[in-house]
């Protein structure tokens, strides 16, 4: 059992925003997780972006997907249906305080939502505030906002580069946790040669997820939830040495469907020949 | 969705740029003509190529599955070395199957161009054991690249466009009645697929096309292989709600 704040999960291992779909398919997938997020919702249904979508990198790919969602009624019609087999968190994204607070009061009707992740650094829509470089005044708001509409629980999904500044200000405007990172801002070829902007993803991103981790770690004492690039068990043990409190699985879940259960198998088992 | 374990039992060069990838699987599977499945082309160690690749399953007898490939990235570039015994891991089969069990299947016009054969043939074979009259055209765009084996195998009426020779496979069309046929199915490039359906829609009542889409889950979790929408906003996911698609439906 660890503890983020206030939010109690079976294991430190969290589905990652937008790599598992809304939860509506294969619950039993993911019930192995400490908890899921769901893709991005947004107050009204986003078609995404047109294609090409993804274009595979050197360990990883960069995706471009636009945040597609039906939109906060059509997804708590969606999730009213099923049964949500542990966690169940929302990731929300919102372009002012106004929006952010009229998706949230509708989700605080949905008692199975234990919290919401706030998703302050899509790189894949013009949130300009947030991306390329982060303004601290509009995180703020955002989670004083969020804040003082919800008792759950409240993570702020940061971006790379400028997520330990930002971190301390989520910190300051009651965040409970803060997630180290989002995907890092790309540019891809596709194999005919089309340019493609848009996160990147993998294991490639690793190492320098690690450091982000770590050194937004010594400036905030709120929970880090790492994420980037894990396939392995031994990459949780890294993130949780880097300072990370839980540890995000993502798009290898592309690749092997399996692999939140096989990352849990394999930690627990490093966990046991060590000391 | 799990993952099947599977042994190359052959893998051969059919043509000078398709291969046929043989697969033994340890369990008989269950796969309607359409579907596909997501090959690993490395080793579950490794992290590249990252993604899997889909490939339409090009025929099945009892534990055994063909795959139609040609060479044209890292992915394609390491199943050309696998060798048989080795082990390769598969998910699937996923996606829709094409509408074949309507009992209103009639004379079947199948138009496919490059690997979109891996794509049709099951069709193929699954359309003459329920005794419909099927047409073949075939558009390859060199004559080096039609694999004879594989098309002699299918054993109906084929017609083999090449396009260095006699232009696009839609100039071979333009000239057939179309209007004997019930059916269409199209399977390969996006533009040939366009021109195809430009083509005879309205002479066939009933037109099929399969999606040779990029994709990075294949079940419906990414969201990145969206397929737009003829009428209305958004997209349809080529994984999930496809690959196979009824012309009307989507705006390629």
């Amino acid at each position: 059992m660890i503890k983020l704040g206030g939010l109690a999960l079976i294991n430190p291992l969290i589905v990652a925003s937008g790599t598992f779909g809304l939860g509506d398919k294969y619950p039993e997938r993911y019930r192995h997780a400490g908890a899921f997020i769901c893709k991005t919702i947004t107050p009204l249904p986003r078609a995404g972006n047109p294609p090409p979508r993804i274009v595979e990198t050197p360990s990883g790919s960069v995706n471009y997907v636009g945040l597609e969602n039906p939109g906060v009624d059509g997804f708590l019609n969606l999730i009213r249906r099923i049964r949500i087999p542990t966690v169940f968190i929302v990731s929300v994204y919102a372009e002012s305080t106004a929006d952010l607070a009229r998706v949230l009061s509708k989700m605080e009707t949905e008692s199975r939502i234990s919290g919401y992740e706030l998703n302050l650094s899509c790189p894949n829509i013009r949130q300009r505030r947030v991306m390329p470089s982060v303004d601290p005044v509009f995180v703020r708001r955002m989670v004083k906002t969020a804040r003082g509409l919800t008792r759950k629980w409240i993570c702020a999904k940061l971006p790379p580069y400028t997520c330990i500044d930002a971190a301390q200000v989520c910190e300051d405007a009651g965040a409970d946790a803060v997630t180290v990172s989002n995907t890092y801002p790309s540019i891809a070829f596709t194999p005919k040669g089309h340019r493609m902007q848009g996160g990147l993803a993998g294991p490639a991103v690793k190492p320098m997820a690690l450091y982000y981790v770590y050194q937004t770690s010594l400036r905030v004492r709120i929970p880090i939830v790492a994420s980037g690039g894990v396939t392995a068990g031994r990459d949780v043990e890294e993130f949780l040495g880097a300072g990370a409190k839980a540890v995000q699985v993502g798009s290898i879940q592309y690749v092997d469907p399996g692999a939140l259960r096989r990352i849990l198998q394999e930690w627990r088992a490093l966990r046991m020949r060590r000391p | 969705m799990d993952e099947i374990a599977s042994r190359v039992l052959q893998n051969k060069k059919v043509s000078d740029s398709y291969h046929v990838l043989t697969l033994g699987v340890r369990e008989r599977l269950t796969i309607f003509p359409g579907q596909f499945v997501q090959i690993l082309c490395r080793t579950p160690g490794e992290t590249t190529p990252f993604l899997r690749r889909p490939f339409s399953v090009m025929d099945i007898r009892g534990r055994a599955m063909d795959i139609l490939y040609k060479v044209i990235g890292p992915g394609t570039a390491r199943m050309s070395e696998w060798r048989p015994g080795d082990s390769v891991s598969i998910l699937g089969p996923f996606g829709n199957a094409f509408s074949i069990d309507d009992t209103a299947v009639g004379p079947a016009l199948v138009v496919a161009g490059g690997t979109g054969l891996g794509g049709v043939h099951y069709l193929v074979r699954a359309l003459k054991s329920r005794g419909v009259s099927v047409t073949f055209v075939y558009g390859v765009r060199f004559r080096r690249e039609t694999a004879p084996a594989v098309l002699k195998s299918l054993g109906v009426k084929t017609e083999v466009v090449v396009e260095e020779r006699s232009g696009v496979v839609t100039n071979r069309l333009k000239k057939m009645a179309l209007e004997r046929f019930r059916n269409c199915f199209v399977c390969g490039p996006t533009g040939m697929i366009r021109a195809t359906a430009d083509l005879v829609r309205g002479r066939i009542p009933m037109i099929e096309v399969s999606l040779e889409e990029m994709m990075g889950c294949g079940f419906g979790i990414c969201y990145t292989c969206p397929v737009k929408k003829r009428t209305g906003q958004g997209y349809y996911r080529a994984c999930d709600e496809g690959p196979v698609f009824r012309e009307e439906m989507i705006s390629l």
